[in-house]
């Protein structure tokens, strides 16, 4: 049952798919340290940039609606200003939502602020939909077609490049919010809006910047995603749940553990999935990695409860 | 208007029974849709009596939705797999033949139809009673997603896409729903039910003590309310009206609805409803469900979409309040009609003399809500 090859060629596939996971996940935990809400919103920026990038630098001929729409005249761009474009779009979709939500998430109980994160995710989500009408759409990665075999398991340069990225970002952000200022100043509004505003931290612009960063990385989790499955909202919107468990399997609070926790789903599921454990069924799949999600809410939850105030939202 | 304090935002206020004016809207606002109602059909296209079917079974969806939402206070986004639940099972045990169960008589699959999403979504919420909003989210999206590929996978039990599986019209103590005008009431009859339903549980011991529990969780402790017990059964009842929805739902459309109606962004799109709608008045969440389900068909020429429209909705409704948008209308027109009426008063008491007129301005400026807190303001200020 336990075939050494299957196990190892599972663990990479995991480690690759955690990884897409944990740059949503480090999103969704950084805007959360800062506003103490999760940020759906991160999902719609996601999908904008992601059609955005497919836009410039698909080939038309390969796209689902070739010549019925001007949405799927796509334009074929080198790769690297599409990204940085892309990026930048996500980047501005954060400041757009901030610049709304700021000033009341003060005010509003967390949940309406979250209800207001789904809602700019579904109009986010609904406008790039009336744009580009594509589903399952190709897309070529910014990082070439090469593959490489690594313990028997296909692994292209792009899941490559991927992991590298995230193990990156999750360095130098951790870095950012412990080390510096910015960080200092980025917990104390965490804790306490009203006193880190009495101490002088400037709250909007700090938030505001947060919100860029985060936006950006969202964007930059669409980009990488399109191309490691076929690009539709629905896609976009699995990779956000499942790194929104990964998250919440590491407490939501760090970003070191985020990533363990996207990691750990991204093992649970390969395994699952590549058939280290025989084969399941798709649906018991998803009953699997529910339970999982469950267990993680219900430790997280336990350990969390004498910390903060989260059992009233 | 927008009044931007705490027990405003929270709906901290002490659940009382409506009484006076609500009651009075309530049944105003019944009766005119009713008039409505039954006169319409008589002069529009069958696919208008199509949509607006449609649009009565998600005003059922979005009462359940209203409960969830409005009396517990928590926001659940498993609302369209619960609704397809209860569509695909009430559509196989009411199918005949190979692809069925042997053709159910109509009653009984509604009930079998309507309690699984029901069970379901007081299952869910026995553990997220104990956690937070957030992570109530969590779980609820995951839910759906677990139903979407699993439930929704199982072609025996859907009917698959584009199969010739019919499902036929309902049949109530033999007569036939058989043609769009006839499903038509039959549906507007059933939301009536619902809504009074929905109506009388409000102003019930019961659910009174589910909004008890949103407004504060330790006052209904000590007054022996159990909060998590109220939390599951306002999840309870809550599925039970969206599993109403879906059984209504399963021989609308005469075989096998598409999969893509019971997905999570859909999921969202019925979440809005109730947000821009509020949860306080049932006749505005009606209004607000028949508008969303014919908005986007009618404005097909420029390409509204589902999600979009969805997408507005949620930001706008957060954005206006928990009132919602018909809430805060009713808000206005009736500080409107106070204002008017104290200055009616404050007009008759001026031809007493010169000081009830001062007396009265300042009870004017006491009982109209805004102005105190500027009143006051304004005094600190000049301090």
């Amino acid at each position: 049952m336990f075939q050494p090859f299957i196990v190892k060629a599972s663990f990479v596939t995991g480690i690759a798919s955690g990884a897409l996971y944990g740059i949503l996940a480090i999103a969704l935990v950084m805007s959360f340290r800062m506003s103490r809400v999760v940020a759906f919103v991160h999902g719609g920026i996601a999908l904008s940039s992601a059609f955005l990038y497919w836009y410039l630098v698909a080939n038309p001929a390969r796209t689902s609606g070739h010549g019925t729409n001007l949405a799927y005249a796509t334009k074929e761009w080198p790769k690297l200003p599409a990204v940085i474009l892309a990026i930048l779009l996500g980047a501005g979709l954060g400041i757009l939502f901030a610049s709304v939500a700021t000033g009341r998430m003060s005010k509003w109980p967390r949940i309406t602020v979250t209800t207001f994160a789904l809602g700019g995710m579904l109009l986010f989500a609904g406008i790039t939909q009336e744009i580009w009408p594509g589903a399952f759409e190709i897309v070529p990665s910014p990082f070439g077609k090469g593959r490489v075999s690594i313990w028997g398991a296909n692994v292209s340069h792009h899941q490559i490049a991927v992991v590298s990225i995230l193990v990156f970002l999750v360095i130098v952000l951790h870095l950012l919010v412990t080390k510096t200022k910015v960080g200092v100043q980025i917990r104390a509004i965490s804790d306490d809006v009203e006193a880190a505003e009495i101490v002088g931290v400037p709250v909007r612009r700090v938030s505001m910047g947060v919100w860029c960063l985060t936006g950006a990385m969202a964007g930059l989790g669409g980009i990488l995603l399109a191309p490691m499955t076929r690009l539709g909202a629905s896609v976009v919107l699995f990779v956000l749940i499942r790194s929104l468990a990964g998250a919440v399997l590491g407490g939501f609070n760090s970003l070191p553990l985020a990533l363990l926790g996207s990691m750990l789903f991204g093992q649970v599921e390969a395994h699952v999935t590549g058939g280290t454990f025989g084969k399941i069924s798709s649906g018991w799949r998803e009953v699997i990695l529910m339970a999982v999600l469950f267990t993680g809410i219900f430790i997280v939850t336990r350990r969390r409860r004498s910390q903060f105030r989260l059992t009233e939202a | 208007m927008s009044k931007l304090t705490v027990a405003n935002i929270t709906g901290l206020r002490f659940p009382e029974k409506i009484t006076g004016q609500d009651r009075r809207h309530f049944l105003g606002g019944a009766l005119v849709v009713l008039v409505a109602i039954s006169v319409v059909p008589l002069f529009v296209a069958d696919y208008w009596i199509f949509l607006s079917t449609a649009g009565f079974i998600t005003a059922i969806t979005v009462m359940g939705l209203a409960i969830i939402i409005g009396w517990a206070g928590q926001v659940t986004l498993a609302g369209a797999a619960l609704l397809g639940t209860s569509v695909y099972i009430t559509g196989y045990l009411m199918r005949e033949g190979l692809a069925g169960s042997g053709g159910w008589p109509f009653i009984p699959a509604l009930i079998i139809g309507a309690l699984c999403p029901a069970v379901l979504s007081a299952l869910i919420a026995v553990p997220t009673a104990r956690f937070s909003g957030i992570y109530v989210m969590v779980l609820t999206m995951g839910l759906q997603v677990t139903l979407e590929r699993t439930l929704f996978t199982y072609t025996w039990i859907t009917g698959g896409v584009g199969a010739d599986v019919r499902i036929n019209r309902p049949k109530i103590f033999g007569f036939e729903f058989n043609t769009d005008h006839r499903y038509f009431y039959l549906s507007f009859s059933v939301m009536v039910i619902a809504a009074f339903v929905m109506y009388a549980l409000r102003n019930s011991r019961h659910g009174r003590a589910i909004q008890l529990v949103r407004t504060d969780r330790q006052a209904a402790a000590a007054v022996g309310i159990s909060p998590w017990l109220y939390r599951v059964v306002a999840f309870g009842i809550g599925g039970l009206f969206i599993g109403l929805a879906g059984a209504m739902t399963a021989p609308l459309y005469e075989s096998p609805p598409a999969l893509t109606q019971y997905i999570l962004f859909q999921s969202l799109f019925l979440l809005a409803i109730p947000v821009v709608a509020g949860t306080q008045s049932i006749t505005g969440l009606i209004v607000v469900s028949l508008t969303f389900q014919i908005l986007p068909p009618a404005l097909q020429s420029h390409r509204l979409s589902v999600y979009l429209l969805g997408g507005i909705g949620l930001v706008a409704g957060t954005l206006v309040g928990p009132r919602g948008i018909v809430g805060t209308t009713l808000d206005f027109l009736q500080q409107q009609r106070d204002v008017k009426s104290l200055e009616r008063a404050s007009a008759n008491e001026n031809d007493l003399g010169e000081e009830a007129t001062d007396e009265s301005k300042k009870a004017s400026s006491n009982i109209t809500p805004s102005k105190p807190a500027t009143e006051s303001a304004k005094v600190r200020k000049d301090e």
